[in-house]
């Protein structure tokens, strides 16, 4: 990982009265794909229009590169910007958009023209320079968007929900080609969205925010399998969460009452005796097991509510006999016994020993 | 941080600013104010005024010569307002609901007047109007009269002539209110059981309230200063508010009482604007609560 | 229901375009007086054109829409950008102020403007002329202009910040080019407000100072005059043009 080439330094900023980021300090590093994940209003999209020198932020210092950039207006910075509605001039073809930046530096005409050549090849639009804005698809002119701003050869790409418009099928192969364009150019990233798949799929490292305040930076792997609170756990994933109790405290392990029943987990974050915690699993790590055969392990008791097939997975939807419900996935494997259940059928639930997240209950 | 330079003061943006800011306060809110002024100053036979506090001109006001000016020019204003609600509602009901590819080029019908010189249109009148003119002819020529009817320099080409001016001003903003009315309301109500009187009164009156408000200051507020209309069609004989100012300030030299008049008419329009407003408001609410 | 609409829709047409129609026709009646036709002739033209006075009175009506029209194009558009784009001090009280000029009587603004050029010590003449014209064109460029800008997408000007553009080159290179239209549509319309004038330019021009609306003002209120219908022909159709094409352009691409 490259040195650090954007640090927020307990940066605060609100409109209106309101705060919308909530003294923020952050390292990005050079080369990243960094992705600032959260619901609206989170504040991502601010922290992103900080770096490009659109917003100024109340307090504390955006650094980048190693210079404080407070004050250095959006036209100064080494930074260029995929807008979210493409923001692509109307009155001009696709070359005089990519080539706006350029020409405004005052760069020699043949060079322009090599470069936006380049960097339409780059974008597989090789051909369309002269074609009107308007002519284009939402998937072109989201590549023509890309273009513009890549071809100034900016340190960091800022790229502002750029997929929200597209649809499904088109955002899939975008992901795709962003992560290989990332690689190809070496420069750092910065992405914004609220879609964690998104995010998932793409990132070297997520940003996870919530109302103007970083809730957890990390892998993609990390922030999915150990979420650090429960606002995470909730926002990335689909979670059953289980209301407990600490009943005994031993080393690494723990002995805990969850819906009346006993069970041993991990206890990694030092909890003790009485404590409340919640207990999460994700729907792929519940073991199911019909009650007619011997559920062995410890286990919570319900009947299957509603049982959707999915192609590649089998979804389960359980009441348990305390009324509350849960979900479940189950995927399909050559050699797995039958995985098809009866509608109200009694079944066990129970999970991997040492898969559970456990977070106190605040 | 630096000291601003000059450089950094005569930005674009600065320049920018200070154009549109200069030129709106030195010809739209310092002669606004200087009015204000004026109003409460002595009159001076050779320099028009002498800076004298005096209220004399507001006292004026009350002189049952000019309060008699003031309810004819509100009578007039008013009839014509009313005159031109009449006959501009349903216009701009049925344009609204004419196909819409027809719409845009009826519009630009009602537009090109609206932007065409008054004075033009009220010489159109004229020969109209005229004893000679082309209404008496045909009349007579039918031989439905004898002699020609006596309509120019009346009362009736005064009206004639200010709703000919102004109905424009009425028709665009009611049109602009009535095209957004949602039509499947009307038809819901008349699924309610709402027989057409009340949809009226029910749905499209209120609907289309702001519509006719902003019509109504447009016409009202002109009506009583188009000095030329009755000039031209009425003779001496009718005297509007605007021909009192201008008297007042071209004829008798009166420029206090000529501007009190002139901030009697802002504060109205002030005031109708306000209610306007309130009105706007009140509606926009009250749907923002509905939904 | 549909006759109704149609025949209603037909009678208000007829009311407002009559006595337009009638003045066009006369212009080209042979017969002087009589409203009876005599025959076509274009001599109302001719003589028009003879006309010395009525010709430096257009001059001098030409002279001062053009001015004053660019004067409050130049103003106007930049203004509507001040007004869009920059927090000022006094930039909503101002921008009613500049909506509530547009609403307000003819009159107020003439008397208003007459008091401030007489206590400057301003010569009733041209400059009052153009100063007043300027000012009462000013707001309608700002708002035409204005709408449109509000019209395109905020992050347009963003996007030229971020690629390096600063306020000048985003003016002249984003903003100019996209309202265009709306400009030229402003313009047109100031250009025909400052021909048509009749309430705010009597107050504020001098004797010296003849302009067309005003001398066909004091020729009307001797009478019907041939030549008059030939003129006032010849600026309804100039007008007539002119509100087309800022129509066809404010719609343009507002679609």
């Amino acid at each position: 990982m490259g040195k650090q080439i954007v640090s927020f330094k307990g940066v605060t900023k609100g409109f209106d009265n309101q705060t919308v980021v909530d003294n923020i300090s952050l390292d990005i590093y050079g080369g990243e794909f960094l992705t600032l994940l959260g619901p609206s209003g989170c504040g991502k999209t601010t922290m992103l229009r900080m770096i490009a020198g659109l917003e100024s932020c109340d307090e504390g210092q955006v650094i980048i590169n190693g210079v404080v950039s407070n004050d250095i207006p959006a036209a100064e910075r080494d930074v260029n910007t995929v807008f979210q509605s493409y923001a692509l001039f109307p009155h001009m073809t696709v070359l005089q958009n990519i080539a706006f930046g350029l020409s405004l530096k005052g760069r020699p005409e043949a060079e322009i023209l090599e470069k936006v050549e380049e960097a339409l090849a780059m974008v597989k639009l090789a051909g369309f320079g002269e074609r009107r804005i308007q002519r284009l698809s939402g998937g072109q002119q989201q590549r023509v968007a890309i273009a513009r701003a890549i071809v100034n050869e900016p340190l960091i790409l800022l790229l502002d929900e750029p997929l929200s418009a597209l649809d499904h099928k088109l955002r899939k192969e975008m992901r795709l080609e962003l992560r290989q364009l990332h690689r190809k150019l070496g420069i750092t990233f910065i992405f914004v969205t609220h879609d964690q798949e998104e995010a998932l799929t793409m990132s070297d490292r997520i940003v996870v925010m919530n109302n103007g305040k970083i809730e957890q930076t990390g892998e993609p792997k990390e922030i999915y399998e150990e979420p650090a609170n429960l606002f995470v756990a909730d926002f990335i994933g689909e979670s059953n969460f289980f209301d407990g109790r600490v009943t005994g405290t031993d080393g690494h392990w723990m002995d805990i009452l969850v819906e009346d029943v006993a069970m041993t987990v991990r206890n990694r974050r030092g909890f003790f005796v009485n404590q409340d915690i919640r207990v999460l699993l994700r729907p792929e790590d519940m073991v199911i097991q019909r009650a007619s055969d011997d559920c062995d392990q410890p286990h919570l008791k319900g009947r299957v509510e509603e049982l959707i097939y999915k192609g590649n997975t089998v979804d389960l939807v359980i009441r348990l006999n305390s009324g509350k419900r849960i979900a479940t996935t189950e995927f399909f494997n050559e050699d797995a016994e039958e995985i098809f259940y009866a509608q109200n059928e009694a079944v066990c639930i129970s999970w991997i020993q040492g898969w559970e997240v456990v977070l106190p209950n605040e | 941080m630096n000291k601003p330079g000059l450089s950094h003061i005569l930005t674009f943006r600065n320049t920018a600013i200070a154009l549109v800011v200069t030129w709106t306060l030195l010809f739209i809110v310092v002669p606004t104010l200087m009015i204000a002024v004026v109003s409460v100053l002595q009159r001076d036979a050779r320099t028009f005024v002498t800076p004298a506090f005096s209220l004399e001109s507001y006292m004026a006001l009350a002189d049952p010569v000019y309060l008699k000016i003031f309810g004819k020019s509100f009578a007039y204003a008013a009839m014509t307002t009313l005159l031109c609600l009449l006959v501009g509602f349903p216009f701009a009901f049925f344009l609204a609901r004419t196909r819409k590819r027809w719409q845009k080029p009826l519009l630009l019908l009602v537009i090109i007047p609206f932007w065409t010189s008054s004075l033009i249109r009220t010489y159109a009148l004229i020969i109209i109007l005229k004893a000679n003119g082309i209404i008496n002819t045909w009349l007579r020529a039918a031989g439905i009269i004898k002699l020609p009817l006596e309509i120019l320099y009346t009362d009736i080409a005064v009206y004639i002539g200010l709703v000919y001016t102004l109905l424009p001003f009425m028709i665009l903003p009611l049109y602009a209110s009535l095209e957004k009315l949602d039509f499947r309301l009307v038809e819901a109500a008349f699924d309610l059981g709402a027989r057409p009187v009340q949809v009226f009164t029910r749905i499209i009156l209120p609907l289309s309230l702001p519509g006719i408000m902003a019509g109504a200051i447009m016409v009202f507020l002109p009506a009583m200063g188009l000095f030329y209309v009755p000039d031209l069609l009425g003779g001496a004989k009718s005297m509007l508010l605007g021909n009192l100012i201008k008297n007042q300030f071209l004829v008798a030299g009166n420029w206090p009482f000529g501007s009190a008049v002139s901030v009697f008419l802002t504060m109205l329009m002030l005031g109708l604007m306000a209610i306007y407003f309130k009105t706007m408001k009140r509606i926009n609410t009250s749907v923002m609560e509905e939904a | 229901m549909a006759l109704l609409k149609r025949s209603y829709l037909t009678l208000v047409y007829l009311f407002l375009y009559i006595p337009i129609l009638v003045l066009i026709v006369y212009s080209f009646n042979a017969a002087k007086y009589a409203t009876v036709w005599k025959g076509a002739t274009l001599k109302w033209y001719a003589k028009l054109f003879e006309n010395e006075m009525l010709m430096d009175a257009m001059v001098n009506s030409i002279t001062v829409a053009v001015t004053s029209s660019i004067v409050a194009t130049a103003i106007g558009t930049l203004g509507a950008l001040a007004f869009y784009r920059y927090r000022f001090t006094g930039r909503k009280p101002l921008y009613a102020m500049v909506y509530t000029t547009m609403m307000s009587p003819d009159i107020v603004m003439g008397i208003s403007l007459v008091c401030l050029f007489v206590i400057l010590g301003l010569k009733l003449g041209f400059i009052t002329l153009l100063l007043a014209h300027v000012t009462f064109c000013l707001p309608f460029v700002i708002v035409t202009v204005y709408a449109r800008i509000s019209g395109f997408d905020p992050a347009v000007i963003d996007a030229a910040k971020d690629l390096g553009a600063g306020e000048f080159q985003i003016f002249r290179h984003i903003i100019l080019p996209m309202t265009a239209p709306a400009v030229a549509a402003g313009w047109l319309l100031s250009f025909t407000l400052s021909l048509d004038d009749v309430i705010v330019s009597f107050f504020v021009t001098g004797p010296e100072f003849e302009i067309l609306p005003l001398k066909i003002y004091s020729m009307v209120r001797l009478g019907v005059k041939p030549e008059v219908n030939a003129l006032c022909t010849l600026m309804f159709i100039f007008t007539l043009l002119s509100v087309i094409a800022a129509h066809y352009l404010v719609k343009e691409k507002t679609k």
